[in-house]
């Protein structure tokens, strides 16, 4: 891998990130939402509680939409628009060009995590170890993208892919609380187990056998997207 | 002159058929090299073998003298290639995309300048490529692709959509590479851009390479057994390439009638016809 070469393309996909308002409005929304609920006084009175809510939540939604939107979308619009031909053309490996986008999404992501950590209320000595679990809980997303910008074709069809999953690892976590049922499924889900990871971290309760569920959790998460990814690059390649 | 590409019995299959049958042809270092045939003939294919797009099923294909299988990255550095799939970054201006691959290239942007100028392009470097004419598009791809100056350039149909005069400044752009010893391999469906630019050309149709041979040779090659005479009275006569023919000629000539004598070399659209038994 050429790291000048993936440096170079860092750049064009972060400033792309910037100029294309159809993504970075996505990753906005978790922080708004964060800024809202401060805004409108509801944190205020949910008391003590306000600060794991809004983390929470804000986590969830911005891991689950910036992590699966950001790889797939870009690859999907560099197929559809030929741009990734041109990229191959000129030498670029597709390790290069992937390594860039994951990148880049990994960037967005810790930005709008350390966004809502802090507006959160949470304590400041938490946040490293909070921005590795997120790194932890996204990765597995991040592969998930990957392989949809591998299969679909354009844009317009991302949404396919995209959705379904996203319901899939966004609702069982956001409503974990409401339903043991869904407690229990939200438990085997990478965002789930990274924030409980990070509350075990906070209660004093890293090493314990939970915490080890959940780094099996998200191992296993991580695993799977990327033997499907393997498989899929192998079968149909970058630029199909 | 060294070997350029070289192919060998080359076999491309897809669901539908054979892609290229048996390919085999060889391009000299400097040389420009026009593929003709109609669409589905197997241009682009060939094009995207010689690229690494795509694999062969059997055959033998060399780049600078190197099997494909042993081609590097670095040799890749030396190629440019233009199809009719180069995409350009659409939110970004023409200046920012010549920026961008120059400086994935290694190549400084007074050469992007350079050849935005000679595209007539520098004028408007600063307008986003979404709001560039199909035409403009054409050239920013094909400065992009002149950037790193290559050693080796593919270029399927380069002017297909351009106006005559981006065409000729295109054409005097390519004659230039080629006298600086760039080495050209194009695919086109105008005959007169491959008269004007190839040094050979071979008609490709259905996978096969019809024939081959430089534009001049394969019109005396294929041409036709008949002489037409046009008297100063109006009337149009069509001798034979022999001693009646001559007499005939003679005779006009002596008489003071001849006006003019065509040998009626084929153009390759008709060489094409004459070869396949269909038209372009």
């Amino acid at each position: 891998m050429n790291l000048k070469k993936m440096g170079i393309l860092y750049g064009k996909d972060l400033k792309d990130f910037i100029k294309n308002p159809g993504i970075s409005v996505a990753a906005l929304i978790p922080v708004l939402f964060v800024v809202l609920y401060r805004g409108i006084g509801l944190a205020d009175a949910m008391g003590d509680y306000a600060s794991y809510f809004l983390l929470n939540i804000g986590t969830v939604m911005s891991i689950s939409m910036v992590a699966l939107l950001l790889v797939s979308t870009s690859v999907a619009e560099e197929k559809e628009k030929f741009t990734l031909r041109t990229l191959m053309m000129s030498n670029v490996k597709a390790s290069e060009f992937l390594a860039s986008k994951i990148l880049v999404t990994l960037t967005v992501l810790l930005v709008c995590n350390v966004l809502v950590f802090l507006l959160s209320g949470s304590a400041l000595s938490g946040l490293p170890f909070y921005l590795l679990c997120c790194v932890l809980g996204s990765a597995s997303l991040i592969m998930f993208s990957a392989c949809i910008g591998i299969m679909a074709r354009d844009q317009m069809s991302t949404s396919i892919y995209q959705i379904p999953l996203m319901l899939l690892v966004m609702l069982p976590a956001m409503l974990s609380g409401f339903n043991s049922f869904l407690g229990t499924l939200a438990s085997f889900t990478p965002i789930a187990a990274m924030m409980n990871l990070f509350e075990n971290f906070q209660i004093g309760n890293l090493a314990s056998a939970s915490s080890l569920q959940d780094l099996l959790v998200m191992v296993v998460w991580i695993v799977l997207p990327s033997v499907l990814f393997a498989w899929l690059y192998r079968a149909k390649g970058m630029d199909n | 002159m060294s070997e350029m590409i070289r192919l060998n019995q080359v076999c491309l299959r897809f669901k539908t058929g054979f892609a290229l049958d048996g390919l085999s042809f060889q391009v000299e270092g400097g040389q420009a090299f026009g593929f003709l045939g109609p669409s589905g003939a197997g241009k682009t294919t060939t094009i995207k073998l010689l690229t690494g797009q795509l694999r062969k099923d059997s055959g033998e294909i060399y780049i600078f003298g190197k099997p494909m299988e042993e081609v590097t990255r670095d040799d890749f550095e030396k190629i440019g290639v233009l199809t009719d799939t180069n995409g350009l970054y659409e939110r970004m201006t023409i200046e920012e995309n010549l920026r961008f691959f120059a400086r994935l290239r290694g190549v400084a942007m007074d050469r992007g300048t350079e050849l935005l100028k000679r595209m007539g392009l520098y004028e408007s470097r600063k307008t986003p490529v979404k709001k560039c004419s199909k035409g403009m598009r054409q050239r920013v791809s094909l400065a992009v692709v002149l950037l790193h100056a290559p050693k080796l350039l593919f270029l399927d149909e380069p002017t297909s959509g351009l106006d005559p005069a981006t065409i000729q400044e295109v054409h005097r752009l390519l004659l230039e590479m080629k006298e600086e010893g760039t080495t050209i391999f194009l695919t086109t469906h105008n005959m007169e851009e491959a008269d004007k630019l190839c040094d050979c050309v071979g008609i490709l149709d259905q996978g096969k390479l019809v024939t081959a041979g430089a534009p001049l040779e394969l019109k005396l090659r294929y041409a036709h057994d008949r002489i037409q005479l046009r008297t100063k009275a109006g009337e149009v006569l069509t001798v034979g390439k022999d001693a009646a023919g001559a007499e005939k000629i003679l005779e006009l000539a002596r008489a003071g009638q001849l006006m003019t004598v065509h040998s009626e070399e084929p153009n390759l659209e008709e060489i094409f016809l004459m070869l396949t038994g269909r038209k372009f």
